[in-house]
């Protein structure tokens, strides 16, 4: 195998940044905060976006070589 | 689009990296609200931004889609012959998810990696480097930093994303 450039996996990733700018607003279920984020800092005011993201979801994975 | 991660699956080699990453794919995987966007929205994307019919260079880069469940086995199947010209032409893997392996830290959330500002204001609300790279916040920062997403959808959102006025303007 080649030898490849140290950016290669996030240049791949970004290819798919279009999708993750999809769905842009986020609803007011309630937080699955407890579970993902259990070691998060408390001295700052977390991003509500992250606090107000449902606890229901599935998951997608590609490559897109 | 709740959470996003980059890693390597598709193959047999166990613990694979960056450096050994044996023949497995580079892979991204994602979590949505499927209230909010479909899973064949997300098939139509990928269908439609790379070449499905184009040989892959190597395993490492190849282009691939992997169902975690019989729905997105068959939305895969379904979708593959209504966006892909020649279905019977496509090179594209379509193979259950058997393991995922997150990749290197350095991989994750790599464009807001690289801004030192909104780096920093993200850190500060998440230390942990498992709760930084799962925020949704840092996964759509680091989407608008590398030009996706319109001014529109970036008002919409912005105060929600938990940045300063200094940092607000590394986005704009």
């Amino acid at each position: 195998m080649n030898a490849l450039p140290a950016r290669a996996l996030p240049l791949i990733a970004a290819l798919l940044l279009p999708i993750a700018c999809s769905g842009t607003e986020i609803d007011t279920s309630p937080s699955h905060e407890t579970t993902m984020h259990e070691t998060r800092s408390s001295a700052t005011t977390l991003p509500s976006i992250d606090t107000e993201a449902p606890a229901e979801f599935e998951t997608a994975t590609f490559a897109l070589g | 689009m709740l959470r996003t991660r980059v890693g390597y699956c598709g193959g047999t080699t166990e613990a694979p990296t960056y450096r050994n990453i044996g023949d497995h794919a580079e892979t991204i995987q994602i979590d949505f609200d499927p209230k909010r966007i479909s899973y064949d929205r997300l098939l139509e994307l990928f269908w439609t931004t790379h070449n499905p019919c184009r040989r892959p260079w190597s395993r490492q880069y190849m282009s691939a889609v992997f169902w975690h469940d019989d729905a997105q086995r068959e939305a895969i199947e379904r979708t593959r012959k209504q966006f892909v010209d020649d279905p019977d032409a496509v090179q594209t893997e379509v193979a259950a998810l058997d393991q995922f392996w997150i990749a290197e830290d350095y991989h994750q959330k790599y464009r807001l990696r690289h801004d030192d500002v909104l780096l920093a204001e993200l850190r500060a609300h998440y230390p942990d480097e498992r709760a930084f790279v799962d925020s949704t916040a840092a996964a759509r920062i680091n989407g608008y930093l590398d030009g996706y997403g319109s001014k529109q959808q970036l008002a919409r959102e912005i105060d929600k994303l938990g940045l300063s006025d200094a940092a607000r303007q590394r986005l704009y």
